[in-house]
């Protein structure tokens, strides 16, 4: 028992991180309407900017200075979190302004490009790897219960606890609080009171910028400073937001400092003779698990009644027009594709192959986005599932193609099934969330685990071969096959591709897509006019995890093995800037989000041709993000329809609404 | 029939939703101490005017002077501060905040507010969304009245409101454009309880101004307003 107090007071440093970052995203949703997933990555980038001053340099974008010498602490804390209130306004101006009248869903994945931007910039300056995070509080231990507690870790605790309190207060007392809670209710309604909305979120999202920045330096050093961790921290801090509402400073305080404990408990099971173990190793990942399931647990409970902003019309999604013409431009498009297998160099066949997997991914969040608007950032779970499914029993049980790879896509599509049923009860922003928790702890708790997942490693995978002919990239071809991948291999993918966008275009034309169209734009308006949602919602989600299903398989094949670096939440988010870029609702899109993403055509070219490092694609991937959810929400398939079709949907003619509908 | 010059004039006003028309080349003022009624059938334009006038849509032609100033520039938060106040429908209340605070927003007096109605004052700690209709008005009314505004509009006072509170809060209206010498402009769907407070009516119909007298006169003459709010030809 006393170990386990021991634990939790320990555990009370990434608790006050959770705290912290929890309490920046209940200040952004207040003051901007949003949910911004990218709060860990500003904390990050608080920590770094504090790293670099006392290391004598400068840290901004692109640019490193250095200042002839370390910079005290003080004023380099000071100067670190004035730093981070900058990026925060900064944030505020350049991505949240012109996303007032968006879906709250793109104003999510908006959040989603800001982690991604920021983890590129610190990655292209620092690598990927971890640095040994400054200290800035003092202190030593006291011994508590017989074991040594760092007096910091109480310290950053309190801090975050007094700065609950302290933020309540402010909204409270001051007229600032008061008219930030008075824009929240109803933007409309606040301006014609005299209050200016944009300010207030400017000023809201600058305290959140300051605050995740502070929460990330004081706290580094007790976590772990490198491009994930504290990004990855915001999980744990939308539980605590979720449990807050999204509206108390003080319970998102509390509810982090418990996410801090529950992970503390965790660890301390880890400890314990009876817990499973793993090549000897105790099982990782349970604390991602548990927040997992209190994320769940509080989308349960209390999701269903978080606050709007007084619009009373849900933005649109951009228009998904239904493919007029199939066979043509698929025959073409095939032909043109098997030519260039044949006769492009390796690198750029290779390119071609990746893009060609990539293309299946982005077609299931054309699916499941596009033609449903939901969100899931859970998406290489499934792929990951199917690949691992195709390695474990290639190996261990000798079965091979045909039976792999359908039982791995098989798989796949089972646990899409699994997956939705959250989202019988959970959509939309909530559903995101949720699936971003989901994706951490199979990432953690099932790729990284050495038993049933990939391990650290990967897992390999046999080469496909069906009828005596090695279908893999590394089987014989008669023509241009010295260097893999075999255009053989090329040619499956080619096919399988055509034949999943063929599907996806009739899906589109269907009776089916046409529920999907109106779940997306009302479920209650399509459950009113007879569609059943559950069943449009669970055959999307199957549809989306089957895709992701087949783009595990080949990926598997493509690689030779399974390993958790292909199928992490990285690459989902990676995968949902490119689909966004390219044109999320569209399989015109799903085709430009293919070229682009990592190891596709784009980056062979980028790369080989142009000598540019591969890290600048996660950077171009986020800021793309960014710049598509707040300009050309249809993507570039949807650019050119903007001047023939008047305003893209959702801009100006839905802001005057928005303002009148809250009005009236 | 209005003094000088008119605390709130708007010329040729045009405005509407996603690119159609629903108020066309509107013009009318209100004078120092005056309180105009708008009248008209659903959908004649009522709420449009007076959302066009404070700019929470954007109007697309004419211009609006407050006190002789054109404000055709500025934001609706602007417009607030410079002496214009909407009541929209929706009361002016924040459902979240509570009496208190709603004049702490502003930093009113309470003591202001409460000469208007002294019912708030043992409401003061409860949230605007726990009272009922008739105090949401009158909470949205003295928080209104306190700020001092010198053109005042009221959308729809009397909507899901008992006869009795109506009663109660139109004199106020009354009074405090007697008392301060602002505009007030009331756009009402209670024809004969709008009239009695007003001293001018302008009845809106599909968009335009379709009669515009004296208070007196259009009571007098009810076959005009039934005719026109029915939709048949005036006799």
């Amino acid at each position: 028992m006393d170990r386990l107090i021991l634990f939790i007071l320990l555990g009370a440093g990434p608790g006050a991180l959770y705290a912290g970052l929890a309490q920046s995203l209940v200040l952004t949703h207040r003051g901007a309407g949003v949910i911004n997933v990218g709060a860990g990555a500003m904390a990050m980038w608080g920590a770094y900017t504090f790293y670099g001053l006392r290391e004598g340099h400068l840290l901004l974008p692109l640019v490193y200075p250095g200042l002839g010498g370390p910079v005290p602490v003080v004023p380099a804390f000071l100067l670190a979190v004035a730093l981070s209130a900058l990026l925060g306004a900064l944030v505020d101006v350049a991505v949240l302004k012109w996303l007032r009248t968006s879906a709250p869903l793109a104003k999510l994945v908006a959040g989603v490009g800001l982690m991604l931007t920021v983890q590129a910039l610190v990655v292209l300056r620092f690598g990927g790897t971890g640095q040994t995070a400054p200290q800035v509080l003092a202190g030593g231990s006291v011994r508590i219960l017989g074991g040594a507690v760092p007096v910091v870790r109480l310290e950053v605790a309190g801090l975050a606890l007094a700065a609950g309190f302290a933020l309540a207060a402010a909204y409270r007392r001051t007229r600032f609080g008061l008219a930030t809670r008075a824009a929240q209710e109803n933007e409309a309604e606040a301006m014609m009171s005299g209050l200016s909305p944009r300010r207030l979120s400017l000023l809201n999202t600058t305290f959140a910028g300051a605050l995740a920045g502070a929460v990330g330096i004081l706290v580094a050093p007790m976590t772990q400073l490198d491009p994930t961790t504290l990004a990855l921290a915001v999980v744990p801090a939308l539980g605590a937001a979720l449990i807050a509402r999204f509206t108390s400073f003080t319970v998102a305080a509390a509810a982090g400092l418990g996410m801090g404990a529950l992970q503390a408990v965790a660890l301390y099971l880890q400890t314990l003779p009876w817990f499973p173990t793993s090549n000897g190793l105790p099982m990782p990942g349970l604390p991602d698990v548990l927040f997992f399931l209190v994320i769940a647990g509080a989308l349960m409970w209390r999701g269903t009644s978080l606050p709007d902003r007084g619009a009373h019309i849900e933005p649109r999604l951009p228009p998904a027009p239904a493919p007029r013409r199939v066979a043509r431009p698929t025959a073409i498009g095939v032909a043109v594709g098997a030519v260039a297998l044949l006769i492009l160099p390796f690198d750029l066949r290779q390119g071609l192959v990746n893009t060609l997997i990539a293309v299946i991914a982005c077609l299931s969040l054309v699916v499941l986005t596009g033609y449903v608007g939901q969100v899931s950032l859970a998406q290489f779970a499934f792929a990951g599932l199917s690949g691992l499914v195709v390695s474990k029993i290639g190996i261990d049980l000798g079965i091979g193609p045909p039976w792999a790879p359908l039982l791995g896509v098989a798989a796949a599509a089972v646990f899409g099934l699994v997956d939705v049923l959250p989202a019988m009860r959970v959509r939309g922003v909530h559903l995101a969330i949720l699936t971003l928790a989901a994706a951490v702890a199979l990432q953690n708790f099932g790729f990284h685990n050495p038993s049933w997942g990939a391990g650290g490693l990967g897992s390999p995978v046999s080469s496909p071969v069906l009828f005596g002919i090695d279908f893999g990239p590394s089987g014989s071809f008669p023509l241009n096959a010295a260097h893999p991948p075999s255009p053989l291999f090329g040619l499956v993918c080619l096919l399988v591709t055509a034949l999943c966008c063929v599907a996806v275009a009739n899906l589109r034309r269907s009776g089916l897509g046409q529920r999907m169209l109106a779940v997306r734009s009302g479920e209650r308006a399509a459950a009113a006019a007879g569609i059943s949602v559950p069943a449009v919602k669970v055959t999307a989600f199957v549809i989306s995890a089957f895709l992701m299903g087949v783009v595990g398989v080949l990926t598997a094949y493509n690689f030779g093995s399974v390993d958790p670096a292909n199928f992490g939440i990285v690459n989902t988010l990676v995968l949902i800037a490119l689909a966004y870029l390219g044109g999320i609702s569209v399989i015109k899109g799903a085709l430009i989000g293919g070229m682009l993403m990592s190891g596709g055509v784009a980056a062979t070219i980028m790369e080989d041709y142009l000598g540019l490092p591969a890290d600048y694609l996660l950077l171009f991937a986020g800021v793309s993000l960014i710049l598509t959810v707040t300009t050309t929400p249809g993507g570039i398939a949807l650019a050119h329809r903007k001047s023939r079709n008047g305003p893209p949907a959702g801009k100006e003619p839905g802001r005057i609404a928005a303002v009148a509908e809250a009005a009236g | 029939m209005t003094g000088p010059s008119p605390r709130l004039e708007v010329r040729g006003l045009s405005a509407g939703y996603f690119g159609a028309a629903v108020v066309r080349d509107l013009s009318l003022t209100v004078g120092a101490g005056e309180v105009v009624a708008l009248l008209g059938p659903n959908g004649a334009g009522k709420t449009t005017t007076l959302r066009a006038v404070s700019r929470t849509i954007a109007p697309m032609a004419g211009t609006v002077l407050l006190d002789g100033r054109d404000i055709g520039a500025l934001r609706p938060q602007d417009i607030a501060r410079a002496g214009l106040v909407h009541m929209s429908e929706r009361r002016g209340v924040f459902h979240g905040l509570t009496v208190e605070e709603h004049l702490r927003l502003h930093g009113l007096d309470p003591a202001l507010a409460h000469r208007y109605f002294p019912e708030l004052e043992p409401l003061r700690s409860r949230r605007a969304g726990l009272l009922s209709g008739g105090e949401q008005q009158m909470l949205g009314m003295a928080r209104a009245l306190a700020r001092r505004p010198a053109v005042l509009m009221i959308d729809e006072l009397s909507k899901g409101l008992a006869p009795v509170i109506v009663e109660r809060l139109l004199p106020v209206v009354r009074r405090y454009a007697d008392e301060s010498g602002a505009a007030v402009l009331l756009v009402e769907q209670q024809v004969q309880l709008a009239l009695e407070t007003a001293d001018r009516g302008c009845v809106l119909s599909h968009g335009s101004l379709a009669e515009h007298d004296t208070a007196a006169n259009l009571l007098a003459r009810r076959d005009v307003l039934v005719s026109s709010y029915l939709g048949a030809t005036a006799l």
